[in-house]
């Protein structure tokens, strides 16, 4: 009996001594999670210090500091998610909480020297370099303000939970100002950031491109109809392939400035791929192989007139064969590679991706068709420079 | 007349010599071009992608394009007449393998990205989408001037005769390597593209649309409610209750849409932003709202009883905080829509604008409360003591 009094007695002294003792434990855990996290905050704020963009290092630092944004992000969520009431405020926690608010006003102000470095850099980087840079600076800046959100709802959720705020007030009162100017000031770098970066967007939308690549299809489709009305004969082979080779570098020469004002835009600009400008890749390709199709005719052709026609002629008329399937094929080079870039570039893959796979697809298997044609063709010219020693 | 002779003779030795330099200089440019082309091989060959490693994609374009830039520079000096050599023709073959090589490489790697997709930021991932695609572009680009350069040569080669069945042979392979390369190259940009999400923000304008009516209602009722020292805990229970499920609701689309941008980007409506815009000025006259009834509870205090006023300045301190969280929630959400557009460059003037309006609505937000906190605060020191 009187052992049992006793272990009740010691057994009511221990949860005396641990109820008496919980809120400094909560207290002491409390502060040294808030100590942790300036810890950790001031890490981050000598990695974003130290980061000086350059033309060959932007998205590697940038992705650092964006890892390391998102832990301590993840850590502040973690130690308010764990907060519980009762709380005790003491000066060491509101200090903490201070030179947390502190901090994320300078990481903000780093964000914001970034942006304004990132602006430096974007004449001398390629667009792409850039479009990397601007979406980790909107991250970084989204972090950032994140942060700040969450160090402020950690604040009012420890106010909330406290219960000793009357004694705590005054110095309460003088955080609570402290985090509400830094909060306002952390707003305003990052809407600078963010005004700064969005100031360096620079998208073309491939609907400017419409008229040329129209007048691209057309012209080709002439081609090809002017291409395919030559009746070749071995008197005046040599000056119809002759012109034919003519009329088709021009008509590439027209293809290559085309691609070529889509190679500069791409240098300064990313894409917004509207479904015109798809369609028009698609139908240039399908025109190649009309092009194709004619070369095919003139092969027939030579075969048949080889015989008959004389070795000075065939040797200028295969010299333009040649010529023709060299330029139809760097044609098709082009016309592929101005359906690549303009994919590569664009910001909007994702809403127009069904069009993007049926324009590539299309033009795969044109192209292939145009290479094949390509080919037959040199290889006959060989075959006869071979067969009459040219 | 003698230097007309040796005029002469010079000419002509000249004319003899040229060929032979064009020849010699043209198989170095190419020996050079499969040298640094292998080195680039063996380089893409060792890169692997994996979470904040995505970076060596972009690092290695740079080399490939400054190739590529190479390459070209061959191109550009090609000048006829050109007497092909077997060394050339081989090294043309080298080239076209080099090209077909890295695009297998290329869908290598497009298979690891379809890895990290989980794992890795979604900026991070896209990053290294966008990297990719460049590269499947590159690739392509030099597949296209290896072969060019081969016709090129072709063209004017005085030699064709000679070297008939090996230049055929070179034609044929080249050929089969581009179809090849630029099968892989599709490969590429299909699994890419295929992991492309993108979500049109007009699917969150009616749950937008519900939290600006329940903010509107929050408003007028809040407006309408005079404190008073009898019924100032009760209503302000009330009041705690009705923002607490407008927190709920905001938190609940601000989950929403934070999760869909770690997996896909957003393609921007002019309505959301406007949406967004009204729900936070609606959090202005929220907050002005409660530094009101601070100063009201203030004035109130001296002839208010003690559970009561305990209970209501509880009730303050949690209806700061409630909209303190939505009014920066709401931000939030703003910027993570932001920071992956598809449309950023034609809406970057309307969301400058919404972030400006955002940026003045959440200043007055904070003010407001933190006034209200700080005479909540003032009440309970003078009159609670705790």
């Amino acid at each position: 009996m009187t052992a049992c009094i006793r272990t009740g007695l010691f057994a009511a002294l221990f949860l005396l001594a641990g109820m008496g003792l919980q809120p400094g434990t909560a207290r002491a855990a409390l502060t040294e999670d808030l100590q942790n996290l300036v810890v950790q905050a001031q890490g981050l704020d000598m990695q974003l210090k130290a980061i000086n963009p350059s033309a060959g290092s932007v998205c590697g630092p940038l992705v650092q500091a964006n890892q390391a944004t998102h832990a301590l992000v993840n850590s502040i969520t973690q130690v308010s998610d764990n907060l519980a009431a009762p709380l005790q405020i003491d000066a060491a926690s509101l200090a903490s909480l201070d030179a947390l608010s502190a901090l994320n006003l300078s990481l903000a102000n780093e964000n914001l020297r970034l942006s304004v470095d990132l602006g430096a850099l974007s004449p001398s980087i390629q667009a792409i370099t850039m479009k990397d840079g601007i979406v980790a600076m909107l991250q970084l800046s989204d972090d950032i303000g994140t942060m700040a959100d969450r160090i402020g709802e950690m604040a009012d959720k420890i106010l909330v939970m406290s219960d000793n705020i009357g004694l705590m007030a005054d110095r309460i009162i003088l955080t609570q100002q402290l985090q509400n100017q830094n909060i306002l000031l952390t707003q305003q770098s990052m809407l600078q950031a963010q005004t700064n970066m969005l100031g360096l967007v620079s998208v073309v939308e491939t609907d400017s491109y419409n008229l040329s690549l129209e007048k691209l299809v057309l012209d080709g489709q002439l081609l090809a109809a002017r291409m395919a009305a030559v009746v070749l004969n071995p008197w005046t082979m040599k000056t119809q392939l002759s012109t034919v080779a003519a009329d088709v570098h021009t008509y590439l020469d027209k293809v290559k400035s085309a691609q070529a004002t889509m190679v500069l835009d791409s240098g300064t600009s990313t894409t917004y791929i509207n479904t015109t400008p798809l369609l028009n890749l698609g139908n240039l390709s399908t025109m190649l192989t009309s092009l194709a199709s004619a070369m095919n005719g003139y092969v027939l052709a030579l075969d048949s007139l080889k015989a008959i026609t004389s070795s000075t002629t065939l040797s200028a008329s295969l010299k333009s064969m040649l010529q023709i399937s060299a330029d139809i094929g760097l044609m098709s080079n082009r016309i592929l590679e101005m359906g690549d870039l303009t994919l590569a570039m664009a910001d909007n893959i994702g809403m127009t991706a069904d069009q993007i796979l049926a324009m590539q697809q299309l033009q795969s298997v044109n192209v292939a068709t145009t290479q094949a044609s390509i080919l037959a063709a040199q290889k006959l010219a060989i075959g006869i420079i071979v067969a009459k020693k040219l | 007349m003698l230097f007309k002779s040796f005029a002469g003779l010079a000419l002509a030795l000249t004319l003899i010599i040229s060929p032979v330099s064009a020849c010699a200089s043209l198989s170095t440019d190419l020996q050079a071009l499969v040298a640094q082309g292998t080195a680039l091989r063996t380089s893409l060959a060792t890169i692997s992608v994996s979470p904040g490693n995505t970076c060596a994609l972009g690092a290695f374009n740079a080399s490939l394009e400054s190739y590529l830039a190479s390459v070209q520079a061959v191109y550009g000096r090609l000048a006829a007449p050109v007497t092909l050599t077997a060394a050339d023709l081989t090294a043309l073959d080298t080239l076209s393998g080099l090209a077909k090589g890295m695009a297998a490489d290329s869908v290598r790697l497009s298979l690891e990205i379809f890895n990290i997709e989980t794992v890795a930021d979604l900026f991070e991932y896209r990053a290294a989408l966008s990297a990719m695609l460049r590269l499947a572009d590159d690739i392509g680009v030099m597949a296209n001037r290896i072969l060019e350069m081969a016709d090129r040569i072709l063209v004017m080669a005085d030699n064709i005769g000679a070297m008939a069945d090996r230049i055929l042979l070179t034609q044929q392979l080249q050929n089969t390597n581009v179809a090849l390369t630029q099968a892989s190259i599709l490969t590429t940009q299909q699994n890419m593209v295929a992991m492309s999400d993108s979500l049109s923000t007009i699917a969150y304008n009616l749950s937008l649309g519900l939290v600006v009516n329940e903010a509107d209602a929050l408003v007028g009722t809040m407006g309408g409610t005079t404190l008073t020292s009898q019924t100032m805990a009760v209503d302000l229970s009330r009041i705690e209750a009705q923002t607490s499920l407008l927190l709920n609701s905001t938190v609940t689309l601000y989950t929403w849409i934070s999760q869909n941008s770690q997996v896909a980007s957003h393609y921007i409506n002019g309505d959301t932003l406007t949406l967004m815009g009204d729900l936070s000025g609606l959090q202005t006259a929220l907050a002005f709202s409660l530094e009101t009834y601070a100063n009201t509870i203030n004035q109130m205090a001296p002839l208010t009883q003690t559970p009561v006023l305990s209970d209501a300045t509880a009730s303050m301190l949690q209806l700061t905080a409630d909209i303190g969280q939505m009014s920066g929630r709401i931000m939030e959400m703003t910027n993570k829509i932001i920071v992956m557009a598809d449309n950023i460059g034609l809406m970057a003037d309307r969301i400058v604008a919404t972030q400006n309006l955002q940026q003045s609505n959440i200043e007055l937000t904070q003010n407001s409360v933190t006034i209200a906190q700080n005479v909540t605060l003032t009440v309970i020191k003078n009159y609670l003591g705790q």
